[in-house]
């Protein structure tokens, strides 16, 4: 009994379509992508095609940068903000670093150090335009984006930076397991104490009150200015920090790379799917993490399978707006249910009452 | 007093519109352009840079006339770039692959464009899914139908499209007189769509269910229709800014528009168009993209390297945001004392 009402409540929530999508599309690219149905035996499904190791480093490495964003962005929409600026941020972060290491005899952990204090900056400049001037968040963020993707370019004239081997780029390539890279897990931690923060303290509960109301936050005595300054400069850490994983990953700086598969509204994306309200005031990461995996993984299995890449970009879209009507569906059904037995309760109390 | 009176009643309204303050930048600009370039040994201050200016903002104009009126109405398109790219190539598919005439190529593209628009519109009003991410959908769909339009009769290949045609190569690039027809074209478009957001009942309306949907509701507007009339309108002006493209390249390219994602709401929010809906007007979108479009050719006249000038850009938006920030609350404070 009690399992069983267990599984209907997670049934009900969100993400738990997300998670069910994501494992069945799991399951038939393994079997596809394996040549199990090709004659090869059964073990096939775990060492070839979409679960051999070289994919599984392979999608977890290009999760490692969304993921640490994922933490950054979804706080500042829970908070009723938008960051729009975090891949220039993160950009920005790379080639300052990779700077230091080219052109001043500094070792790495110092121009790191650094790098994150210039992600403070950034939050700081987010925070000034929104608190002082009363910028709209997503104007105030599209327009600094454009200003740091041009201080990347101005900087190197448009070139790459190349890192020199390091402990470093050593760290960035790590793997535990053979299949599990380093920097994958850091994300992961990130996103579980992120989450602590959210759900467990009183300041992740100012956040989803300044989010859901925030003239009653402001009632209350919140002081809302303080809040998205923290959330502003978490987000911009958290996006060098994102960007510098990723530098240790692909050993290079560049002022194009990180912007040109535009992480910034993956992430959004997949903070929305997730059952993050765009309005703010709701939402958690796990529910996020599932859907940036889905969109992540959706479009490594379509390449797997060998799809052509026109219909891989129209599968993804499809793929979102879909998981999102998917959503509607269910909550229509479960408000429709809802006022039926509502209904049903005014029925027989009014039956009840005339019985009396 | 009667000095005080006339210019309360002819003067301070101009004064104090948002549009004036637009010009004032655009005037201060023309002039720092001028003199900076006129210290370089170059001018600055020609007809054919001008004509230039204009010319540059045609296509990018489509789009945020079209960005203008969803924002007015409360809502915002992150497709439109990518519709309007899928629109240049179905007319450059329709022209180059399959050999149809231009006007039934121009009318396929549209009425696709205006499809793509209407599912928009559907996801949001039936599916309530946000429209960050609806619109965010019908990028990554548009571009994908793109692709596969461009394959079909190119044996299965998704490329560039080239095309010839006499029509469409005289609205790209011919003139009537010295004035191109692309900046006839657009000031056409400017003229109409202003005269429909701040003459009509219709215009009224968008106003009305930007600036308070409930209100609008009860007082009998359909925010469904307003949807949908918006988010086509949209995309069909995006296809419109695509055809453009492709007539004046003679090509339908696989990589138009990538850069203007945000281009016209970009310009709708500096030409004055209020964030949250209900407020603005289409001759100060126009002054918003002329600012823009001048500053980065002033910049390039001036010799300034291109990097900077993307770093500048950014900041004129802030700065023109922050010029508007310190007017609205000085008029605010005029108000309560």
């Amino acid at each position: 009994m009690q399992k069983t009402s267990l599984l209907k409540r997670f049934l009900r929530d969100k993400s738990a379509v997300l998670l069910i999508t994501l494992i069945v599309l799991t399951v038939i690219t393994m079997v596809i992508s394996s040549g199990v149905l090709a004659g090869e035996p059964l073990s096939a499904l775990f060492t070839k095609g979409f679960m051999s190791k070289g994919n599984l480093i392979n999608i977890f490495n290009n999760l490692v940068l969304q993921t640490v964003m994922l933490a950054g962005v979804a706080l500042i929409l829970v908070g009723g903000n938008i960051d729009l600026s975090v891949a220039a941020q993160a950009t920005l972060g790379t080639m300052i670093f990779a700077w230091l290491l080219d052109k001043t005899p500094m070792t790495w952990p110092f121009a790191f150090i650094i790098c994150l204090v210039v992600g403070v900056v950034f939050g700081l400049v987010n925070t000034f335009l929104i608190n002082k001037l009363q910028f709209p968040s997503f104007i105030a963020t599209i327009g600094m984006a454009s200003v740091y993707t041009g201080l990347c370019n101005v900087m190197t004239k448009g070139y790459n930076i190349q890192l020199a081997a390091s402990s470093f780029t050593a760290f960035g390539r790590a793997n535990l397991f053979g299949f599990l890279p380093v920097t994958f897990l850091i994300a992961i931690v990130i996103l579980i104490i992120y989450q602590f923060v959210l759900s467990k303290t009183t300041f992740g509960r100012n956040v989803y009150m300044l989010g859901g109301n925030p003239v009653a936050a402001r009632l209350s005595g919140l002081n809302a200015d303080w809040i998205r300054m923290v959330l502003f400069i978490n987000g911009g850490v958290l996006a060098v920090f994102s960007g510098l994983l990723w530098t240790a990953q692909i050993r290079l700086a560049s002022p194009t790379a990180i912007i040109s598969f535009n992480p910034n509204l993956t992430v959004i994306a997949a903070a929305i799917m997730g059952g993050v309200s765009f309005m703010g005031g709701a939402g958690n990461l796990g529910g996020a993490f599932i859907a940036l995996m889905l969109l992540n993984v959706f479009e490594n299995m379509l390449t797997v399978i060998g799809v052509q890449p026109y219909w891989n970009v129209f599968a993804q879209g499809l793929l979102l707006a879909v998981a999102l009507i998917l959503d509607y569906i269910s909550a229509e059904r479960r408000r429709r249910a809802l006022l039926r037995s509502r209904q049903n309760d005014l029925a027989s109390s009014t039956q009840a009452t005339k019985a009396v | 007093m009667e000095k005080t009176s006339v210019y309360k009643k002819y003067i301070a309204p101009i004064i104090q519109h948002k549009v004036f303050l637009l010009i004032l930048i655009f005037v201060v600009m023309v002039i720092v352009f001028s003199i900076w370039s006129s210290l370089r040994g170059t001018s600055f201050l020609r007809f054919a840079v001008f004509r230039n200016i204009l010319n540059s903002l045609v296509v990018t104009s489509f789009l945020a006339i079209g960005a203008g009126f969803l924002l007015v109405g409360g809502q915002i398109d992150l497709s439109q770039a990518a519709v309007g790219a899928f629109g240049g190539v179905v007319l450059a598919a329709s022209i180059g692959s399959w050999g149809l005439p231009w006007y039934v190529g121009i009318i396929l593209a549209l009425a696709l464009c205006a499809c793509l628009g209407a599912i928009n519109a559907l996801m949001i009003t039936k599916f309530r899914i946000p429209f960050f991410i609806a619109t965010l959908a019908m990028t990554l769909m548009a571009q994908g139908l793109m692709y596969l339009f461009s394959s079909i009769g190119n044996n299965g290949i998704a490329a560039n499209i080239n095309f010839q045609d006499q029509t469409l190569r005289f609205i790209g690039t011919g003139t009537i007189g010295p004035i191109p027809v692309g900046i006839i074209i657009m000031l056409i478009f400017f003229v109409v769509y202003g005269i429909i957001l701040s003459k009509t009942s219709f215009g009224m309306k968008v106003k009305f269910v930007g600036g308070n949907p409930i209100a609008a509701g009860l007082a009998g507007i359909s925010a469904t229709a307003m949807t949908y009339i918006l988010f086509m309108n949209s995309a069909m002006l995006s296809g419109m800014a695509g055809i453009v493209t492709a007539s004046r390249l003679g090509q339908g390219s696989l990589m138009a528009l990538q850069t203007n994602q945000f281009t016209g709401i970009t310009a709708a929010v500096l030409g004055g168009i209020s964030f949250g809906g209900g407020v603005g007007g289409m001759a100060g979108v126009f002054v918003g993209l002329l600012i823009l479009n001048t500053f980065q050719i002033g910049m390039g006249a001036v010799g300034v390297n291109p990097f900077w000038v993307q770093v500048f850009t950014g900041a004129l938006l802030l700065i023109a945001l922050t010029v508007d920030f310190i007017a609205q609350r000085r008029s605010s404070s005029a108000e309560t004392l």
